[in-house]
């Protein structure tokens, strides 16, 4: 049974310097994956798991005994992440690859055909408000259960399942409104 | 992929390992005390000062519940200034009817103060100099002990504009309730303003 993430915490809080490197490697890469797909920049998504890790060491006077370490480190990233997105005071642009997670059965067979799929999927969840995309992204992108998500929102289980529907609600009236007008 | 970063982190790391890296690394609860011991420390300290203790005890009942209003608003303001990172962060909008709920709340404390009078003005503009002088070495601590400290940091601007008005309070001998609003409450909006100034400066430079 390996070294636990709450275990190697409490080592590095202890002061135990290799405890903190470990903890960058298991964490870093999910972070980095995060940010990546929230800020859709590669240069700001390593700006933003620096910061986070900065501000876990800060923070790290703060850690419970009992407590979880990803939902904490997570919701630190999240965090910076919206700092972000405050900061650049505009809407992403730039065009994100499909993930492979998706639903397959939804996935058309030609590649033009999926790639214009993928963008119109992106364009509808680009159109939501930012509490109803995140809701989606991290369920369905991160695949996260709703417990977690409500943890790191702040908010109630329903409350992100409510926000969760109805942006697939939205997202779906997007999608067939774009494709009877012929924008894919 | 991940060694620079972490190389970068470490360089991070030892850049915050001075003394006031080792303040931010406090816990919140230890930060917290210290900044509340500090304000009420040198607002307190100073109305006993200038004021004493002899003019202090003559005040109606109803000016200490508008002080002690006043302390309960610089609680608010302060546990919103450091509301740590790894909470879920408030949306804007919260954080805009928080701001205007402590704007407000220090206003009714501070109008509670009155003598019940209108009065004159009676402004020299002494109490925004001297509301303002309080509050710049307790922003400066602020400023310590906040762990993301190049940041706009309106709630921080906020408490440490109150502890200036809080201590201007207990000194000021105009009880009438135009010079209360205009150049205490303007005390309050004045020097929140001055510090969210600062606060947007370094954010800007620090890009």
């Amino acid at each position: 049974m390996g070294t636990t993430d709450e275990q190697l915490m409490q080592a590095y809080v202890a002061g135990d310097a290799n405890a903190h490197r470990a903890l960058f490697e298991r964490l870093a890469p999910v972070l980095l994956h995060v940010a990546r797909r929230q800020l859709r920049d590669e240069a700001e998504a390593e700006d933003v798991v620096q910061r986070a890790f900065l501000a876990v060491h800060r923070a790290r006077n703060d850690f419970r005994a009992g407590a979880k370490v990803r939902p904490w480190v997570f919701t630190i990233t999240m965090n910076l992440v919206r700092d972000t997105f405050r900061r650049r005071k505009r809407q992403r642009e730039a065009p994100l690859e499909l993930d492979g997670r998706r639903d397959p059965s939804e996935t058309p067979a030609d590649p033009v055909e999926r790639q214009q799929e993928a963008s119109l999927v992106h364009r509808a969840l680009d159109a939501l408000p930012e509490s109803q995309r995140r809701a989606i992204e991290l369920h369905w992108l991160e695949d996260r259960p709703f417990s977690e998500i409500a943890n790191l929102e702040g908010a109630s289980v329903s409350a992100v399942k409510v926000r969760a529907h109805r942006g697939y609600k939205r997202m779906r009236t997007y999608i067939e409104t774009e494709k009877a007008a012929g924008r894919t | 992929m991940t060694d620079p970063l972490y190389d970068r982190l470490l360089a991070d790391i030892d850049r915050d390992a001075g003394p006031r890296g080792w303040l931010r690394t406090r816990s919140t609860r230890t930060r917290a005390v210290a900044m509340a011991l500090t304000a009420l420390a040198v607002s307190g300290g100073f109305g006993l000062v200038k004021a004493g203790p002899e003019r202090l005890s003559a005040h109606s009942t109803l000016y200490w519940v508008g002080v002690l209003s006043m302390v309960a608003t610089l609680g608010f303001a302060m546990a919103a200034m450091f509301r740590p990172l790894y909470l879920p962060q408030w949306s804007g909008g919260a954080r805009r009817l928080l701001v205007a709920g402590i704007g407000m709340a220090s206003l009714a404390s501070i109008a509670m103060t009155s003598d019940g009078s209108l009065g004159a003005l009676a402004s020299s503009g002494r109490c925004l100099i001297v509301g303002a002088a309080i509050g710049a070495p307790i922003f400066g601590l602020a400023l310590l002990l906040d762990r993301q400290p190049r940041r706009v940091g309106v709630f921080r601007a906020l408490f440490s504009g109150l502890v200036g008005v809080l201590a201007v309070q207990l000194v000021c001998p105009a009880a009438g309730l135009v010079h209360l609003v205009v150049e205490h409450f303007g005390l309050a909006l004045g020097s929140t303003a001055l510090f969210v100034g600062v606060g947007v400066a370094l954010e800007r430079f620090a890009r």
